[in-house]
């Protein structure tokens, strides 16, 4: 028992770390995208061959704050995610494995997933609009998708909920033995 | 809760504290304050047993039973 409680502290504080790392990098990755999207390839690695620009006609600097303003509902979903996952860990960290509180945290985590899936795809078909805006007409597009990714999300969203349920009757269990003198 | 613990009446009838009886039965006064005021879900056989022993009651003594 305080063996695997001792495991669950460590990879807590090591995967806080990465969740604290993703909090600063995800929103920078989203600004720099916006901002420095006239001048994105579409692959950073190119061997013997010109790199292939994101956009064919660059973007005036409205659409690309109008490009950001559509990414923000993803973006605040997944720092909502992650700072609710950080939270959690901070729990696993001092030992705390069932409380009301990760109950919470879990039904948060679930909400951010699917409230990101939404988002995400709204996100993609703006881009797709914004990225064919300057093509000629009859080669301006919408696209809507939702494929393979979305519904794994949307799994993991249910999992999420199903955890918060599992711990909610482990609190209580858990509650009764402190409780049973 | 329908049960209602009689435990500090029995104490102050045998005229002993509670951090005694803690010590004699072998819980923590924690542990105990948490029976005293009611706060406990359940109580282990073995307890009560203990609790009897030293303050010389039967678990009627101590439990008692109100209708909500």
């Amino acid at each position: 028992m305080n063996q695997n409680i001792n495991k669950i502290k460590k990879l807590s504080s090591t995967l806080r770390l990465l969740v604290r790392f993703l909090i600063v990098a995800i929103p920078s990755y989203y600004l720099i995208y916006w901002v420095f999207i006239n001048q994105l390839p579409t692959t950073l690695i190119s061997v013997n061959t010109e790199p292939k620009m994101i956009l064919e006609y660059p973007l005036e600097v409205k659409f690309q704050i109008i490009g950001f303003l559509f990414a923000l509902p993803v973006l605040l979903s997944l720092l909502y995610g992650l700072v609710n996952v950080d939270k959690l860990f901070i729990f696993y960290q001092k030992g705390v494995v069932f409380s009301y509180d990760q109950v919470r945290l879990f039904k948060n985590i679930s909400k951010a997933l699917i409230f990101w899936v939404v988002a995400s795809t709204i996100y993609q078909s703006a881009k797709s609009v914004l990225f064919t805006l300057h093509n000629p007409p009859g080669e301006r597009m919408i696209t809507i998708g939702f494929g393979s990714a979305e519904v794994m999300i949307l799994v993991v969203a249910a999992l999420a909920i199903l955890v918060a349920w599992t711990v909610e009757e482990g609190q209580h269990l858990s509650e009764e033995q402190k409780y049973t003198i | 809760m329908a049960i209602i613990v009689n435990l500090d009446v029995v104490l102050a009838k045998n005229k002993m504290r509670s951090n005694d009886l803690a010590k004699l039965i072998g819980i923590t006064e924690q542990n105990l304050s948490i029976l005293k005021t009611g706060k406990a879900k359940a109580i282990k056989l073995t307890t009560l047993n203990s609790i009897c022993k030293h303050l010389n009651c039967q678990p009627g003594d101590l439990l008692e039973f109100k209708e909500d």
